[in-house]
């Protein structure tokens, strides 16, 4: 029979070529009837015709032509490529290909037939639409390969699926230079000190030690004294992106589609740092979750990247257990940091976070990440509207105990959400306080 | 245990038309096609084999094109081996029991219909019902059948001539041509043995 050990096995055809073709042999001779022979002869014939070269080699399976890094909603082509090593030609090979959830490609989800000649690459082609950010490996693509008019099949042959990132889409962002509080040395906010910078802080009288080039002279020739320009210095600052990772709430439909909490928390977090490394500030981003994932603080693009290469792997990790202390104290966060919260708060132990950070004297803005269109849950019974009515309730409860604690909260909206927010705690910032550490 | 209700029993009943429903929308042209083929040539060999007396009526017509379409549905089963039996078994009888006339034209014919048969039912058996094949498969298969064909038809023509030529003993030519085969299946199985090194 064929050589297992090829990895190439008989089909049900081959038994009934050999069991037909041999029965009415054998039949005909005993009763000497020549037309049995005739009907038994496309059988034998057949069989000897098709095997009389047969592959001994596998086909191999690869996937290739991948733009393996892209944004959500774009389309991408993807080329399976199936080789026939063999100088035998193959009469078809079957190829299925395992596609994540979120690339969608037409008849994706079809098995393949297409020819394998010998020593020749089948390809097909398909244009595919990445639907979500995220990692999506593509693949493994699982081959069979059938030769001699069926009545050979190779073993199923896998190949190795190839990795394809979709970065999430950053939504348009911009927030006015409100910031409570300016860091570094350089950069793009006018700080509360004077100093070097553009900005106007006042004119006063030359003092010792002032360059030359501030003199005012218009002023200097009315009032007949030598005055200076003074202006405010320009600053940095650090954000910190604190990501509630703890549920996801509401079903992901991608690009287009309804957006889930995770989906808003990080297309929002991907447009906040965008907007903020590009005015050159610091970001730092941080996951209130079990796994505590953090990203150093860095400015430029090259920290962009960094920053949407660490959102494809924002996964929900919940628990029971209260996320570590050590991981989400306020001795972590710089003092002079905006830390902006985006979280669906849901959970007592988010909100708790939050509000231990505001007390420890941080700049917080919590960003409410919650669908607002996100339908109650299917429950049963009487009890089942009220009892979400309540959860609700609660819910603004809990908004309302943080905005006591001077954290504003505010939804997602795109552009210029924070706006208002920023200029709150940007003149809250101002006021003197009483910190408990 | 889960008791079996009523409402259950309906709700399983929907899931499973539903699962049948999302199933025929999967099904592809090209594997109607073949699957078509397979009733067909199954139906043709059927109604040719057996005795026009039989086939003609309005059970035993019903009865062939319900066996012919078995195949289709399960080609990966033993079921094309039923009805090519059961298509021989016919000739069998339509030849002996009704004494009808063993013609070349359809001797050959026949012959072409139960091969085709058998190939279309290897072809859909490597083809899950929701397959997307490239025409170049169908036509490079329907090629590689013809040559057999081809050959079939000369083979008949040759053992036919050899049994005018050798006038009664039309035993001697199943012998022969037989014993030409069982060698040419012989030498194939020789040849597939694995080599041991």
């Amino acid at each position: 029979m064929a050589d297992e050990a090829d990895g190439w096995l008989p089909t049900r055809a081959f038994g009934r070529a050999i069991g037909v073709a041999g029965v009415l042999v054998v039949v005909a001779v005993l009763t000497g009837r020549y037309d049995l022979v005739v009907l038994a002869a496309p059988f034998a014939l057949g069989t000897v015709l098709s095997l009389r070269r047969r592959p001994s080699s596998l086909p191999i399976p690869a996937i290739s032509g991948l733009d393996t890094e892209i944004v959500e909603g774009d389309r991408l082509r993807v080329v399976i490529g199936v080789a026939n090593p063999d100088p035998v030609g193959l009469d078809l090979v079957l190829l299925r290909v395992r596609l994540p959830r979120w690339v969608w490609v037409r008849h994706g989800d079809h098995p393949y037939a297409a020819p394998a000649a010998a020593g020749s690459v089948a390809e097909l082609e398909w244009d595919a639409t990445a639907l979500r950010w995220g990692r999506h490996p593509v693949g493994p693509v699982s081959v069979h390969g059938v030769a001699c008019d069926g009545l050979l099949v190779s073993r199923p042959v896998l190949g190795d699926p190839q990795p394809l990132k979709a970065y999430p889409v950053t939504e348009p962002f911009r927030a006015d230079d409100a910031m409570p509080a300016a860091a570094g040395l350089v950069g793009q906010h006018h700080s509360r000190r004077l100093g070097e910078g553009g900005e106007l802080a006042g004119v006063r009288a030359f003092a010792p030690g002032d360059r030359l080039r501030r003199i005012d002279w218009r002023v200097t020739l009315r009032t007949r004294r030598v005055h200076v320009v003074s202006t405010l210095s320009d600053r940095d600052a650090e954000v910190v992106l604190l990501l509630d990772v703890l549920h996801e709430a509401g079903v992901s439909g991608g690009t287009g589609g309804a957006a889930s909490v995770l989906d808003t928390t990080v297309r929002a977090a991907a447009a906040i740092a965008e907007h903020y490394l590009h005015r050159g500030d610091r970001v730092s981003m941080l996951e209130y979750g079990l796994r505590a994932r953090r990203l150093r603080p860095a400015t430029g693009r090259r920290q962009y990247l960094t920053v949407l290469e660490w959102l494809l792997d924002v996964r929900p990790v919940g628990g029971s257990y209260e996320p570590s202390a050590a991981a989400f104290g306020a001795h972590l966060l710089n003092g002079n940091a905006l830390v902006i919260v985006l979280s669906p708060l849901l959970d007592r132990r988010a909100a708790a976070m939050v509000a231990r950070l505001a007390r420890a004297g941080r700049f917080v803005v919590a960003v409410d990440t919650l669908p607002p269109g996100l339908p109650p849950p299917p429950l049963s019974g009487s009890w089942g509207p009220l009892s979400y009515r309540l959860w609700r309730l609660s819910r603004e409860n809990v908004i309302g105990q943080l905005r006591e604690h001077g954290v504003p909260v505010v939804g997602w909206a795109g552009a210029g959400s924070l706006d208002q927010v920023l200029r709150d705690v940007a003149r809250m910032a101002t006021a003197p306080k009483s910190v408990r550490r | 245990m889960t008791a079996i209700t009523p409402g259950g029993i309906a709700r399983g009943v929907r899931e499973r038309i539903d699962g049948w429903r999302a199933a025929a929308a999967r099904i592809t042209p090209a594997t109607i096609l073949v699957r078509g083929a397979v009733a067909g040539f199954g139906l043709l060999a059927l109604v040719l084999a057996y005795p026009a007396d039989l086939v003609f009526t309005p059970d035993g017509g019903a009865g062939l094109a319900a066996l012919a379409t078995l195949p289709a549905l399960l080609p990966r089963t033993r079921l094309t081996t039923v009805v090519i039996a059961v298509a021989v078994l016919g000739w069998l009888a339509a030849t002996t029991a009704y004494q009808e006339p063993v013609t070349v034209s359809r001797l050959v014919t026949l012959a072409c219909l139960l091969y085709l048969l058998h190939t279309t039912a290897a072809l859909a058996a490597v083809l899950p019902y929701d397959t997307v094949v490239s025409p170049t498969v169908m036509v490079t298969w329907l090629a590689r059948t013809t040559v057999v064909l081809a050959l079939t038809t000369g083979f008949a023509v040759a053992a036919a001539a050899g049994v005018r030529a050798t006038g009664d003993r039309s035993y001697l030519v199943a012998s022969i041509s037989g014993l030409l085969l069982v060698m040419a299946l012989a030498g194939l199985l020789a040849a597939l043995r694995p080599r041991r090194t």
